[in-house]
């Protein structure tokens, strides 16, 4: 019971701090700003956040938080609107969400698609929320478990369930996800420093990046098979007279969103993890869960509010680490510590003790937050709907130019322009080879960190393969993934598999 | 026809491009600053040189009228923005904001396209920071001496985390071994933050970590600080030691954020930026978000600062030869 | 001959073909060992599993029912990537808007039979979207027009 006086003592302190009138214009402009550019391809929050930081000294530390927390919160909640209508991943947290959340805009479900992850994110954000009040601190010594060979097991678990993902030929998942790993690595080593497959090109020094391949793999590809195959003055999808989902669509959506939302919350405080982990893990439940997995690809719903639903968690879930711990567990969460500290605020275990105002406010304000974008989402729907009627000749261009301008202004350099188009001619070759893109992704992002923390692993057990036995949490997820895998492999599900390709 | 209509459309467009072509050669000498001034970090936004550099930019725009515009040039440690100004018109118009690193680079990448000594025209060191020598509080040590015992007794065992090969956190605890003849793991991560949770979660067991990344740990009593690296004791935690007082005379090491200009800025401006740099660095705004980092306002002369970059080269070059570094 | 040229067929000679040339290009990478892993341990390990997958699926594409690949059409891929280049190319020393319509202009050859007046007014109104978006919203250093002889 005190417990529960105590929380909702903080709560209403939280709201004081949160609906100041200030506050609540700082969260809107966030919102707002942070849904523009998630729409952006190619422009992400983090970008956007390093500009923003500037303006916030002008601010009270609590109000440039709120603001700074709006734009990234928002972002994802743009970036699902593109991937959705255009098949855009504008965030590496909405790849997932193109797959049966384009496939509905293609059959004229956009405006079902569209509500049911703003929906699913509100519900997910709202749990979240309520989770960082209940346990942060507690929540957030979890990851003080963790340890390098437990981060290998956790990404191995990841790259299985992104072979589920796939739902054409397995072996080709397989081989995707062995590329991206391998696209990934390209790039100057972190450990020795040696350049790797870079062949004295500076821009691929720091890797190559993921949205490029993203935008091309993706959208650039997208548009040539479009282009193929359609007539050009028609839209991209036919409207129906319904925007809303339906009935159908809700009971099919809500458990897959409460289990998104457990798997964001899960793997968002874990370094690294951030929102796009769990939305591959979530879509992959799903797809395992599902009475006639046939269907994800197809324009399955819970394709959407899964994942949906687990990055809005995870990104949320992010603050956790970073604001009870110190510890940033993302390049976005290390520009918010940033933004702390230049107003003299050392985010750490004593800042719920020391700043209660700013962190309950923060807390309340990320809920407030989240209705604000479904109230504002909603009604832009039937805007975002009648984008896909406008023919698609005056499309197309404009998609490639705000492809190009976004990947541009990433590291302001040419050869990431050209780097997509690269992958755009990729992802053409790969798609027309009945190889599906989405693994490769994970992979890439995958890659770099698997490798970090596996020899990593090895290099303090002195060589000896059995410390990822040995460590009970590694152990624990590594049996996970094996059991997946064989579960995958089975003779049934094969079998079920290949008649669909057969079709 | 088809000759004749290209020729007139395309006269047009040639008369524009040679008006702004030669617009530079007929306008008069701009005075400084004339547009605005690039302020290169090659750094990703909210970094350690990046905190001190958008507060400087934004001083520094009021003081001189134009806006001074932070750049973030991340990459290959810090090589491809540092490389950018190197290049740049040495008019003032694009500067360097560097972190310490900058002097160990010409030793770990003998294959530079440029010289960091004579490149640059030095204005002024901002900051300086030490950095603290941490280890898991299950580690049986209190002190350097008892870390050293350890270390002698048990060659290879304990090992050390750092924000990744060749950075400042690696660097001092190069520095650290050689002259202590010790021998400990180098196990590197990717910046700053992870190295100090692995060290809290006991993966490695000791870091040279910034203070700015390590002291929220230590307040909490999920680490232990058995020294600060700097020559003289740290304004945040004035209780402690410093490295050198502890049992190894003469080790310091003090990170720094720099500011520079490309090689053949003419004096005057190069002196305006350092009068405005070191006013901005004392201001009491800045001075306060210093602390926060654990650093100082330096504010030295260019030619304290050429100094300093000239013997720290030679410093780490030798380091580097010793200890077997490479990043190349 | 066509039968053998199928979607896992070439898919597989793919993968091959990436896997064997990383293994390549990355011959003077240094392996190590897993205690101490080079730089080359994991990349060269993620060639030889591709090489591998690269067989499996090949083998695959012998048996009857192997999908074929879908005819393409060479115009779209080409307009769709020169649109891409052209910007690329054009961005730093022509400006945004002539990168714009360069990219326009590139992307409207991936249909036949468009009229350049049909090109011209949209690039002009996409000029100013990102124009107002990006450089005067958002505030990035992208320059409008041609800067010649400036920094």
């Amino acid at each position: 019971m005190d417990l529960l006086t105590a929380l909702l003592g903080n709560l209403a302190q939280g709201f004081v701090v949160a609906m100041t009138p200030v506050n609540l214009g700082l969260c809107l402009v966030g919102c707002l700003l942070g849904t523009l550019v998630g729409v952006l391809p190619g422009i992400g929050p983090t970008a956007t956040i390093a500009m923003l930081m500037p303006i916030t000294f002008y601010l009270e530390p609590t109000g440039a938080l709120i603001m700074l927390a709006g734009v990234f919160y928002g972002s994802q909640y743009g970036g699902s609107t593109t991937a959705i209508l255009v098949n855009l991943p504008g965030e590496s947290s909405s790849v997932v969400t193109c797959i049966d959340g384009h496939a509905m805009a293609r059959q004229g479900r956009a405006g079902a698609a569209l509500a049911i992850a703003a929906l699913a994110s509100l519900f997910a954000g709202t749990v979240t929320t309520l989770a960082i009040a209940i346990g942060g601190p507690a929540i957030a010594s979890v990851a003080l478990l963790f340890q390098s060979p437990d981060y290998v097991a956790v990404m191995v678990l990841g790259l299985v369930a992104a072979i589920v993902l796939a739902h054409g030929s397995l072996v080709k998942a397989m081989a995707m996800i062995v590329l991206g790993v391998f696209v990934g690595l390209i790039g100057t080593d972190v450990t020795t420093g040696e350049q790797r497959f870079t062949f004295g090109i500076d821009d691929l020094f720091d890797g190559v990046g993921f949205v490029p391949v993203a935008m091309g793999l993706f959208g650039l590809s997208e548009i040539m098979l479009n282009l193929e195959s359609r007539a050009q003055d028609g839209g991209l999808a036919r409207l129906r007279d319904r925007l809303w989902p339906s009935r159908d669509d809700f009971r099919r959506a809500t458990p897959a969103t409460v289990r998104g939302t457990l798997l964001g919350i899960v793997m968002g405080i874990l370094p690294g993890g951030g929102s796009t982990i769990p939305s591959f893990a979530s879509y992959s439940m799903e797809k395992k869960l599902a009475r006639d997995p046939l269907r994800f690809g197809q324009g399955a719903v819970e394709g959407v509010a899964g994942p949906e639903a687990a990055n809005n968690a995870g990104a949320q879930a992010g603050f956790i680490p970073m604001l009870a711990l110190g510890i940033p567990p993302n390049a976005i969460m290390a520009l918010l510590v940033g933004a702390l500290m230049i107003h003299g605020i050392q985010p750490g275990p004593q800042i719920i003790a020391r700043q209660p105002e700013l962190f309950w406010g923060l807390v309340v304000s990320m809920w407030i937050g989240n209705l604000m974008l479904v109230v504002l989402n909603l009604p832009l729907i039937g805007l975002w709907v009648r984008l896909l009627q406008m023919p698609y000749r005056y499309l197309y261009p404009a998609i490639i130019v705000f492809c190009c301008v976004g990947v541009y202004s990433l590291r302001n350099s040419m050869m990431e322009v050209v780097f997509m188009a690269v992958a755009g001619v990729a992802g053409y070759v790969l798609r027309k080879l009945g190889c599906e893109p989405a693994p490769l992704l994970l992979g890439l992002i995958l890659g770099p960190m698997l490798e970090e923390n596996f020899r990593r692993s090895l290099s303090v057990s002195g060589g000896d393969y059995m410390i990822f036995l040995q460590r009970p949490i590694s152990a624990t997820l590594l049996a996970a993934a094996v059991l997946l895998l064989a579960f995958v492999l089975l003779p049934g599900v094969r079998h079920q598999r290949e008649r669909l390709r057969d079709d | 026809m088809p000759i004749q209509t290209l020729v007139a459309g395309a006269l047009p467009a040639i008369v524009a491009a040679l008006a702004i072509f030669l617009q530079p050669v007929c306008a008069a000498q701009p005075v400084w600053p004339s547009k605005p001034v690039r302020l290169i970090v090659p750094q990703s936004s909210g970094g350690s040189t990046d905190l001190v550099a958008r507060p400087l930019a934004q001083q520094l725009s009021a003081a001189l009228g134009q806006t001074v515009l932070v750049d973030n040039r991340p990459g290959a440690g810090s090589v491809i923005g540092t490389e950018i100004v190197a290049r740049a018109a040495p008019d003032g118009h694009t500067l360097l904001a560097i972190a310490a690193s900058f002097t160990a680079t010409p030793a770990l990448h003998p294959k530079l396209s440029f010289d960091s000594e004579r490149d640059f025209a030095p204005i002024t060191v901002l900051s300086a920071f030490p950095n603290l020598l941490v280890v898991h509080p299950s580690l049986p040590v209190k002190s350097v001496q008892d870390l050293l015992a350890l270390a002698r007794a048990k060659p290879g065992m304990l090992n050390y985390g750092t924000s990744g090969a060749a950075t400042g956190t690696h660097m001092s605890m190069e520095r650290f071994m050689q002259m202590t003849g010790t021998r400990l793991v180098h196990v590197p991560y990717k910046g700053g933050a992870p190295s100090v949770q692995a060290l809290v979660a006991n993966e490695v067991q000791v870091n040279m970590a910034t203070i700015s990344t390590a002291l929220p740990q230590v307040r909490a009593g999920r680490l232990r600080a058995l020294a600060s690296t700097g020559a003289r004791r740290s304004t945040v935690l004035p209780e402690l030691p410093t490295v050198a007082e502890a049992g190894v005379p003469g080790f310091e090491y003090a990170s720094w954020t720099g500011l520079l200009a490309p090689a053949r800025t003419p004096r005057p401006v190069i002196d305006r930026l350092h009068a405005e740099a070191v006013r901005a660095v004392n201001s009491p705004d800045l001075k306060a978000l210093l602390a926060i980092e654990g650093a100082e306002p330096v504010g030295s002369t260019p030619a304290q600062f050429a100094a300093q970059i000239r013997l720290e080269i030679v410093r780490w070059t030798q380091l580097v030869k010793a200890a077997g570094i490479r990043a190349d | 001959m066509s039968r053998w040229l199928n979607q896992d067929t070439l898919a597989g000679a793919l993968f091959l073909a990436i896997g064997a040339g990383g293994l390549v290009a990355g011959r003077s990478l240094n392996v190590g060992t897993a205690d101490a892993m080079g730089e080359g341990y994991v990349p060269l390990a993620a060639c030889w599993l591709m090489v591998g997958l690269g067989l499996l699926i090949a083998a695959g594409g012998v048996r009857a029912s192997a999908p074929a690949v879908e005819p393409g059409r060479l115009r779209p891929l080409l307009a769709v990537t020169a649109a891409v280049l052209a910007f690329a190319f054009a961005l730093e020393p022509l400006g945004v808007v002539i990168a714009i319509f360069a990219s326009a202009l590139c992307a409207a050859r991936a249909v036949p039979g468009v009229a350049l007046r049909s090109v011209l007014l949209p690039a002009a109104v996409l000029s100013l979207a990102v124009l107002a978006i990006f450089v005067w919203g958002l505030g990035l250093p992208l320059h409008a027009l041609p800067r010649l002889g400036g920094g």
